[in-house]
C-alpha cells in the first residue's frame, strides 16, 4: 500500500515546493531573504490549516462523524483566544466582552507574553470541546447525510450569534490589535520565524498525540470500530461514547488552531469565516491529501496551500486583464474540480493509509453490496 | 416426470464463479432447471444461495461460467435485460415497494408490458384474491404473508419462462408458509419453472421435482428431490437429523 | 397452532398495531401543529405572513426539485442551489446576451429581448414574455447540465456504491464549481432582470403584495401539484417512486433505472430552472445567493418529507412564515433580531430531524 501512494504523491509534493519556491524568488529577482520570509507566511499557514484537517480527520477518518461545520469550531476558537487576550481599546466604538487574559498574567516569568496566549489557546480549545460536546448528543444519532446538514447549520447560526449579539465580540467590526506572544523579544523582521517555529511546536505535538492516540487502547477500540462496528457494539463497548469523545478531541484541537490562527493574524472578523474558506477547504485538504491518515491531512494542508500561493503569484505575471481580474475564480474551480476529480479517480487521496485502519473512509467511499433493496433508513448507519 | 434433455432446459448454469468485491463465494457452480420444473436449492447457511440467484438475475456479477436461459446465453446481462427475457426474481427481503400500492406494485412488475399491464394485473388479482382485497393499501403496511404474496404476483406479472424465488418461507409464520407454498405449487403447476433456494430444506424438497445441495459454494448432491429426502447422508448433514 | 402460538402472533400484529398507530398519531400531532402554526401566524401578525408566503413560494419552488431528487436519487445535493442561480443566469443569458468581458460587458449582438415586444410588461407583472421564453431556455440548458453531471460525477459513484457522505462532498466540489463559473462570466455585482422600481398592492390586513409576488405563489402551487400528478399518476413517476424505495427491486422488476435516473434530471432541471429565475426575479441574481438558501430549502424539503412533492411545497412555506414571523417573537424581554431568521430554519430542522425524521409526508422508515 506504501508503494502504491509513491509516485504521484512525491510529484505532488515536489510540484507544489517546486512553484512555491522558484516562483517568488524569480518574481522578487532572486531575493532570497524575501523569498525565506515569503516561505515562512506560507510555512505558518500550512501549519496551521494541518491544525484543522488533523482535528478533522479524527471526527471524520477516525470516528466517522461528518462535519460540515468546521467553520463554527474555527471561528469559536478564534474568537475565544481573541477575546481572551486583547483588551478592547478605551474610549472606541468597539464593544466586546474580553481581556481577561493580561490581567491573569503573572509578573514574574514575563508573565505577559505568554500566559494570556497559553490560557487563551486553552480557553479556545476547551470551549470547542464543549460545544462538541453538547452537540454530539443529537448530533451522533443522526445519519451521515442529516448530520451535514445539520452542522452547516450550526455554523450559520455560530456566525448569527457573532453578527447579531452586539457587545458579544463586536459584531460585523471583529476584533483588532490581537497581541502576539513574545512579540517583544524579537524584532518585527524576525518574529514570522519565531512564530513558524511556535506553530510546527505546535503542529508537531499535536500529530504525535493523534499518532500515539490512535495506536492506544483507546484508539484500538475506535479502529474495531471502524472495522466492525457491531461486533465492537455487542462486546459491550459504548459506540456512542467513544464517537463523542473522538468528536470532542477533533474539535479542541480544532479550537486549538483557531488560537493559533487568531494570534498570528492580529485580527478576526466575521466575514473571513465563510463556509468555503473555513469548512470546504478543510475537507479538500483532507480528501485530497488521504482521508484517514494524520499524514495525508498535513500533505492536503500543504497542496492545496500550495495551489493558493501560486494562483496568488500568478498575478505577478504579465496576464490579459481578462484572465487577472478572474484569478481567484479559476483557482476556486480548480480546488472544486480537483475535489471531484480525486473522489472519482482516486478516493484515497494522495497517501493512502499503510493498512485499511480507516473503515469508515473505505464504507464510505464504497459501500458493501447491499441486500436487495436495502433503503437507508432514519437512523444513523445506512449500511447493510 | 419426461426425461430432460438438455435442450428441453429452461434454465442452465455451467461452473458459475461469483463473489463481492473481493471475496469470492461460488467456486463454479452447475444446475439446471427443465420445463415446468421446479427445481430446489438447499443446504446450510453461507453455502451461496442467494449469490446464485443474484448472479443469475444479474444483480451480481459473474466472475466465470455460462448462464444459459433455452439456448441464448444471458451470462452478465443488466437485471433489466434478463427480466425482460422471460427470468423473474423474487427476492428473500424488501421484496415490494414498501410506499407503492398493491396495485402499483403490479403495475411496476409489468412495467415493461406498457398498456397491456391492466389485463395482466386482473389476472393476478384473480390468482390472489387477498391482494384483490388491498389493492389500494401500501404495500408496507401487508403482514409478512401478504407481502410474499404480493412480492410472488409482482414477479409473475411478466409470465416468466422461469421464476427465480431467494427462501420464499424466511420470517413467515407457519400458516402463512403453509398458504405459500400451496401458491408456489399452484403456479408451478400452470407451467412455470421454477428454482427456488430455500432454508427450510424438508418443505422444499417435499415440494420439489429436484433438488441441489450446495455448500461452501460449490455443488453437493444432485437428485430427485424424493432420493434427497430420503438419503441418510442429506437427512445427517443438511436437515439436522 | 397452538394457544401460545397464536397469542403470539396476535401480540406481533397488536405490536405492530400499536407502532403504527403511535407513529399515525405523530404525524396528526405534527399536522396539527403546522397548521395551528400557520393560522396563528396568518392571525397575529398577515403583513409577515404574506411576506413568509412569497419567499416561501420561492423555497418551495427550490425545494421540490431539491426532494425529487434527494428522493428518487437518495443523495442530499449541495449544488442544489448554485445550479438554481446558474439557471437564473442562463435565463438573463439567453434574455440579455450579456455575458462579463474584460471590465465591461460584452454584448451579443442580438437576444431574445430585442424580439418584438418582448419586454414589454405583461399585465401589471414586471416582466415580458422574453422572461419566460428565457426560463424555457435555462430549463433544457439546466436539463442537459446535469444529466451531463450526472453521466460524469454521480453514476460512476452510484456504480461504485459509494455512501451518501462522499456524493454530498462531491455535490460540494460541483457547487463550488458552479459558483466559480457564473463569477468568471458574470462577475460578483449583482444584476437584476427588470431596472426599476414598481409598486405594490395594497391588500386587506396591511398586506403589501407586488404582481410578481403572487405569480411566484401560484407557480409554485401549480408546479407542486404538476410533480405530485408526475409522481402519483403516471407510469413514468411511479417507477421513480419505486426507485426510490428500492432501486435493486426496480431493475429486477425490469425498469431500466438508469434512464428513470435520465428523467428524473430532466424534471429536476427544468424545477430548478424556473426555481432560479424566480428566486433571481425576486431578490437579484447574485452567485453567491445560492448556497445560502440551502439551509432553510433543505429544512422545508425534510419537514415536508423527502420525495413529496405537496409536502415540500407545505414544509417550505412553513418555514419561511416562521422565519419571517420569527422578527416579532421576543426572548427575555428583547425582540429577536432578524440576522437570526436562518437560525429559525435551523432550529425547525433539528427538531424534524431529532423527533419526526420523515416529516410530514415522508415514506415510514
Amino acid at each position: 500500500m506504501r508503494g502504491r501512494g509513491g509516485w504521484l504523491t512525491l510529484a505532488a509534493f515536489l510540484a507544489v515546493t517546486a512553484a512555491v519556491v522558484i516562483m517568488p524568488a524569480e518574481r522578487s529577482g532572486w531575493d532570497w531573504g524575501g523569498v525565506l520570509s515569503f516561505l515562512a507566511a506560507f510555512a505558518v499557514t500550512v501549519a496551521i490549516y494541518s491544525l484543522f484537517t488533523l482535528g478533522l480527520n479524527v471526527q471524520w477518518g477516525y470516528a466517522g462523524v461528518f462535519n460540515f461545520g468546521v467553520v463554527a469550531f474555527f471561528m469559536l476558537g478564534a474568537y475565544a483566544a481573541a477575546a481572551f487576550t486583547t483588551e478592547p481599546a478605551a474610549g472606541g466604538f468597539d464593544t466586546y466582552v474580553g481581556g481577561l487574559g493580561p490581567k491573569l498574567s503573572p509578573p514574574f516569568l514575563q508573565g505577559e507574553e505568554w500566559v494570556p496566549f497559553v490560557v487563551g489557546a486553552a480557553v479556545a480549545s476547551l470551549m470547542c470541546g464543549l460545544l462538541a460536546y453538547l452537540l454530539s448528543f443529537p448530533a451522533l444519532r443522526l445519519r451521515e447525510d442529516y448530520l451535514a446538514i445539520a452542522t452547516i447549520g450550526v455554523a450559520e447560526l455560530m456566525r448569527n450569534v457573532v453578527v447579531a449579539e452586539r457587545g458579544l465580540v463586536n459584531s460585523e467590526r471583529g476584533l483588532k490589535g490581537i497581541p502576539r506572544p513574545f512579540y517583544s523579544f524579537f524584532s518585527p523582521d524576525n518574529y514570522e520565524y519565531f512564530y513558524l517555529l511556535l506553530a510546527l511546536v505546535v503542529l508537531a505535538l499535536v500529530f504525535l498525540a493523534t499518532e500515539r492516540a490512535v495506536r492506544s487502547p483507546w484508539g484500538r477500540v475506535l479502529r474495531a470500530l471502524r472495522e466492525d462496528e457491531t461486533a465492537t457494539a455487542a462486546s459491550g463497548k459504548d459506540v456512542t461514547a467513544f464517537r463523542r469523545q473522538a468528536f470532542v478531541v477533533g474539535a479542541m484541537i480544532m479550537g486549538l488552531g483557531g488560537a493559533v490562527y487568531a494570534y498570528e493574524r492580529g485580527a478576526v472578523s466575521p466575514d473571513t469565516f465563510t463556509h468555503f474558506a473555513g469548512t470546504f477547504i478543510f475537507w479538500a485538504m483532507l480528501i485530497v491529501g488521504g482521508s484517514g491518515n494524520n499524514r495525508g491531512a498535513v500533505l492536503g494542508a500543504y497542496v492545496v496551500w500550495g495551489l493558493w500561493i501560486v494562483s496568488l503569484q500568478l498575478l505577478g505575471y504579465p496576464l490579459p486583464e481578462a484572465l487577472r481580474n478572474r484569478i481567484f475564480y479559476i483557482r476556486d474551480m480548480v480546488l472544486g474540480g480537483l475535489l471531484v476529480a480525486v473522489l472519482l479517480l482516486r478516493p484515497q487521496g494522495l497517501l493512502p493509509e499503510e493498512r485499511r485502519v480507516s473503515i469508515w473512509v473505505e464504507r464510505l467511499l464504497r459501500r458493501p453490496p447491499e441486500a436487495v433493496g436495502a433503503r437507508p433508513s432514519g437512523d444513523r448507519t445506512p449500511t447493510s | 416426470m419426461a426425461a430432460n434433455t438438455s435442450n428441453a432446459n429452461v434454465l442452465e448454469v455451467r461452473d458459475l464463479v461469483a463473489g463481492y468485491g473481493e471475496v469470492e463465494i461460488l467456486h463454479g457452480v452447475t444446475l439446471r432447471v427443465g420445463q415446468g420444473e421446479m427445481v430446489a436449492v438447499i443446504g446450510p447457511n453461507g453455502a451461496g444461495k442467494s449469490t446464485l440467484m443474484k448472479a443469475i438475475v444479474g444483480l451480481v456479477r459473474p466472475r466465470a461460467g455460462r448462464v444459459i436461459l433455452r439456448r441464448e446465453d444471458i451470462t452478465g446481462l443488466p437485471p433489466e435485460q434478463v427480466v425482460a427475457r422471460g427470468v423473474c426474481y423474487v427476492p428473500q427481503a424488501d421484496n415490494v415497494f414498501p410506499s407503492l400500492t398493491v396495485q402499483e406494485n403490479l403495475e411496476m412488475g409489468g412495467y415493461l408490458l406498457g398498456g397491456r399491464a391492466r389485463e395482466r394485473m386482473e389476472r393476478a388479482f384473480a390468482l390472489f384474491p387477498e391482494l384483490a382485497r388491498r389493492r389500494r393499501e401500501r404495500a408496507g403496511r401487508l403482514s409478512g404473508g401478504q407481502r410474499q404474496m404480493l412480492a410472488l404476483a409482482r414477479a409473475l406479472m411478466l409470465d416468466p419462462q422461469v421464476l427465480l424465488l431467494d427462501e420464499p418461507s424466511a420470517g413467515l409464520a407457519p400458516r402463512a408458509v403453509e398458504a405459500l407454498f400451496a401458491k408456489v405449487q399452484e403456479i408451478n403447476g400452470t407451467g412455470v419453472a421454477m428454482l427456488m433456494v430455500e432454508q427450510n430444506a424438508r418443505a422444499a424438497l417435499k415440494l420439489a421435482h429436484r433438488a441441489y445441495v450446495l455448500a461452501m459454494g460449490q455443488n453437493r448432491l444432485e437428485g430427485p428431490a424424493q432420493e434427497l429426502l430420503a438419503s441418510e447422508e442429506v437427512a445427517r448433514v443438511y436437515l439436522g437429523e | 397452532m397452538t394457544a401460545l402460538a397464536r397469542a403470539r402472533t396476535l401480540a406481533e400484529t397488536g405490536w405492530q398495531g400499536l407502532r403504527y398507530r403511535a407513529d399515525a398519531i405523530a404525524g396528526v400531532v405534527l399536522w396539527a401543529l403546522v397548521l395551528s402554526f400557520l393560522a396563528g401566524a396568518a392571525v397575529t401578525s398577515p403583513d409577515h405572513f404574506a411576506v413568509g408566503l412569497v419567499v416561501g413560494s420561492v423555497y418551495a419552488l427550490a425545494a421540490l426539485g431539491l426532494t425529487l431528487i434527494y428522493g428518487v436519487l437518495r443523495f442530499a445535493n449541495f449544488a442544489h442551489g448554485d445550479l438554481m442561480m446558474l439557471g437564473a443566469y442562463v435565463a438573463y443569458f439567453a434574455l440579455t446576451g450579456a455575458v462579463l468581458g474584460t471590465r465591461r460587458d460584452v454584448q451579443l449582438p442580438r437576444a431574445l429581448d430585442s424580439l418584438p415586444g418582448a419586454t414589454e410588461r405583461l399585465g401589471d407583472l414586471t416582466f415580458g414574455y422574453g422572461l419566460p421564453l428565457a426560463t424555457a431556455v435555462a430549463a433544457v440548458a439546466l436539463a442537459l447540465l446535469c444529466i451531463g453531471l450526472d453521466r460524469a460525477v454521480y453514476r460512476p459513484l452510484r456504480r461504485r456504491r459509494a455512501g451518501v457522505v462522499i456524493f454530498a462532498v462531491a455535490s460540494l466540489g460541483l457547487a463550488i464549481g458552479l459558483r466559480s463559473l457564473m463569477l468568471m462570466l458574470w462577475g460578483p455585482n449583482p444584476r437584476l432582470y427588470v431596472e426599476g422600481v414598481f409598486p405594490a398592492h395594497r391588500f386587506p390586513f396591511g398586506v403589501l403584495l407586488k404582481s410578481d409576488q403572487v405569480f411566484t405563489f401560484a407557480v409554485a402551487v401549480a408546479l407542486a401539484g404538476l410533480v405530485y400528478l408526475l409522481l402519483f399518476r403516471t407510469r413514468l413517476g411511479k417507477a421513480m417512486r419505486a426507485l426510490a424505495d428500492n432501486p435493486d427491486l426496480a431493475r429486477v422488476s425490469g425498469i431500466d433505472t438508469e434512464r428513470i435516473v435520465v428523467w428524473t434530471w430532466v424534471v429536476a432541471g427544468a424545477l430548478i430552472a424556473v426555481a432560479g429565475v424566480l428566486l433571481a426575479l425576486q431578490a437579484q441574481l447574485n452567485p453567491q445567493l445560492g448556497f445560502v438558501i440551502l439551509l432553510p430549502v433543505f429544512a422545508g424539503a425534510i419537514l415536508g418529507g423527502i420525495g413529496h412533492p405537496l409536502g415540500a411545497l407545505v414544509g417550505a412555506l412553513v418555514v419561511a412564515v416562521a422565519q419571517e414571523s420569527s422578527v416579532g417573537w421576543e426572548f427575555f424581554g428583547r425582540q429577536l433580531d432578524p440576522t437570526y431568521k436562518p437560525g429559525v430554519a435551523f432550529v425547525i430542522l433539528i427538531a424534524i430531524l431529532l423527533l419526526r425524521p420523515r416529516g410530514l409526508m415522508g415514506a415510514r422508515t
